[in-house]
């Protein structure tokens, strides 16, 4: 028996298209695990298979070793965050907030307790009397949040909770959600397509790519080897270079081997006047600290991030160095990974 | 700016018309009628000033007939918007062969009322009507459910609520259907029963549509009475007469036109009560938008 959600070879279909196909994931007890990819990949259908809103056509769940697939929704005992944010809106903040409570009859005083510690943290304190029409996109967002979190349950699901904050909300927020579930050991799955926000709160990812698992696994594991070109591409800002092995072939004096894709990250270049690769530079983008600087490779391109002090060669031809172990080389037909 | 005011006053110019010409000269003739006594062979009609209203006080017919009227729709009203809220509920449910159940429910509604008085008057009727071969299925006896005073009423009221419960439904339907699935979603997941969800999720959720329904269910119980027409004449012994059909009794039975205006001032008094409540009461209560 494991701890945790367990999924074993889950599939999902809708008519005639499967929007969640042979997931086989285990969710460890007081983690956070983030669901990761791209829109329309099976992101809310997986979630709401654990929420029970969906029946799986196919497979098993169980939550701590209990087959929870054909338990009825109100039984399995977590909450969710809904992407809609799914407010009442004839009841106040408070009320929307307190309702999972009232319906389980919980003490009148424990409710005010629970109620204004999490107002408090998600900064709802004056918000609470309105309607949920009275507040702005991020407020709903957060009175959905804090509906979730005031149950107390040991499993909570989040659909892109943030995903209407701006910029500066939704950092903070992140770091709020990251803290509470550590502090309450929460076993948090989250959904969300901003690979940053998966980076920067997850134990564990899980990209999904057409409702198909495509790795899993910690953050800077996926980082620092991506398993295929999805996972290279979708992870890191600005993505993985990839360009084929036959461009880096005839335009340096390296030699890849054929048929396969070479990803070098824009952090692993440098220029370098003794470098083995040859382009030219047709673009930089200042960004504060460094500079990304666009270099022609043939008919592709690779980017390279320097430190914005450094100087750069007069615009034209330049020579560029990867540093070792740096590059990952993947099968130009399947996508996925080759050893190394 | 002038201009554009003229203009508008021009667009309105056709609707107020026609407005005051059927609906506010009427009411106002009406309002002076009833201030009037009835003109009969060669006595002209004279100014009698509130002689009318003091009949009305003193006329027993009148006090029952509003009391009917009172019963009529303080039962009719809210059964057909408990009957009609169920109905919508079941169709709305994910039933196989709704759009069959949704027609069947729907069908009292499109026929007249004359025609739907018709298919009750056999119902009703004592011995072989379907409700006494149904009685006489379990040994009861007969009963005249629309020739004794003490039923003639309710079985009056039951044709109307099964006339328009259907077509109520359809506008529950409609509410039901504007409810985001989410939101049902966020209440099972919390655990809440069906009768939770229903309690404090659906029916807040239709309070619009409950007073809209209600308002033109009462406004309905006092202005339709075809079934009456058809079924009863009004009686026996007044026990099923509506105020609507006493009006038309005093003024195209007994030719009394003065005390029918007064009646149907009274009449409009009430559906005026009914029309301001509704602006001025529910509508700021029940909207959550
Ligand atoms: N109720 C449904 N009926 C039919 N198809 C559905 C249903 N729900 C989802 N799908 C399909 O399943 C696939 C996955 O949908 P899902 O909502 O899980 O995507 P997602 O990853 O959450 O996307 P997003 O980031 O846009 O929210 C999509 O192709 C979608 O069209
Ligand atoms: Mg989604």
């Amino acid at each position: 028996m494991m701890d945790g959600v367990v999924l074993q070879s889950t599939s999902k279909m809708f008519g005639s298209t499967w929007a969640v196909h042979d997931i086989s994931l285990h969710i460890p007890d007081g983690s956070l695990t983030v669901l990761l990819g791209p829109s329309g990949c099976g992101k809310s259908t997986l979630l709401r298979l654990i929420a029970g809103l969906e029946t799986p056509t196919a497979g098993t769940i169980s939550i701590n070793g209990r087959r929870v697939d054909q338990q009825p929704v109100g039984k399995r005992d977590l909450s969710m965050v809904f992407q809609s944010y799914a407010l009442f809106p004839h009841l106040s903040v408070a009320d929307n907030i307190l309702f999972g409570l009232q319906v389980r009859k919980v003490a009148k005083a424990e409710q005010a307790l629970r109620l204004s510690r999490v107002a408090s943290m998600m900064g709802l304190e004056n918000l609470l009397e309105r309607k949920p029409s009275q507040l702005s996109g991020g407020q709903q967002q957060r009175v959905a949040v804090a509906r979730a979190v005031i149950s107390q349950r040991r499993i909570c699901l989040m659909d892109e909770p943030l995903s209407n904050l701006d910029a500066k909300l939704r950092a903070e927020m992140r770091q709020d959600i990251r803290n509470l579930q550590q502090t309450l050991g929460l076993t948090m799955v989250y959904v969300t397509h901003d690979q940053i926000e998966a980076v920067t709160m997850a134990d564990q990812i899980v990209l999904l790519n057409e409702g198909r698992i495509d790795q899993i696994g910690a953050p800077d594991a996926i980082y620092s080897r991506p398993a295929t070109i999805f996972a290279a591409k979708f992870i890191g800002t600005p993505p993985m270079n990839l360009v084929t092995s036959a461009t880096l072939n005839a335009h340096g004096e390296t030699n890849f081997p054929e048929g396969s894709v070479v990803g070098i990250r824009p952090e692993d270049l440098v220029l370098d006047a003794d470098g083995p690769i040859t382009g030219h530079v047709v673009m930089v983008e200042y960004l504060g600290a460094d500079r990304l600087v666009t270099c022609k490779i043939g008919v592709e391109s690779l980017i390279v991030r320097t430190p914005a002090r450094s100087d750069l060669p007069d615009e034209g031809r330049i020579r560029l160095a990867y540093l070792p172990d740096s590059v990952h080389l993947f099968d130009a037909k399947s996508g996925q990974r080759l050893t190394q | 700016m002038r201009r554009t005011t003229i203009y508008a006053w021009l667009m309105l110019l056709p609707a107020m018309v026609l407005l005051m010409a059927f609906t506010h000269y009427p009411a106002i003739r009406t309002i002076i009628a009833s201030l009037h006594s009835t003109a009969r062979g060669h006595r002209a009609s004279v100014f009698v000033g509130l002689a009318n209203y003091e009949r009305l006080l003193s006329d027993d017919v009148f006090k029952q007939v509003l009391w009917n009227n009172l019963i009529y729709g303080a039962l009719t009203v809210p059964v057909s918007i408990a009957i009609a809220i169920s109905m919508a509920l079941l169709v709305n449910y994910k039933l196989r062969g709704r759009g069959f159940v949704r027609m069947a429910y729907f069908t009292p509604t499109v026929l007249p009322l004359i025609a739907v008085a018709n298919i009750w008057l056999f119902f009703y009727t004592p011995g072989f009507g379907l409700i006494d071969q149904i009685r006489g299925m379990f040994g009861l006896a007969q009963q005249n459910w629309i020739g004794q005073p003490d039923t003639v009423l309710y079985a009056m009221m039951v044709v109307t609520v099964w006339k328009e419960a259907g077509f109520f439904m359809i506008f529950y339907l409609a509410a039901l259907q504007s409810i985001s699935p989410s939101l049902y979603e966020a209440a099972a997941i919390e655990g809440a029963s069906r009768w939770t969800v229903f309690r404090r999720i659906t029916f807040p959720l239709l309070m619009p549509t409950t007073l809209f329904v209600s308002v033109n269910a009462a406004i309905n119980s006092f202005r339709l009475i075809d079934h009456i027409f058809v079924m009863t004449g009004g009686g026996p012994n007044n026990a099923s007469s509506l105020l609507l059909y006493y009006i038309y009794q005093v003024a195209f039975r007994e030719w009394d036109t003065a005390y029918g205006a007064t009646l149907t001032v009274v009449l409009l008094a009430i559906l005026l009560l009914l029309a301001v409540g509704q602006f001025f009461f529910f509508d700021r209560k029940v909207h959550y938008k």
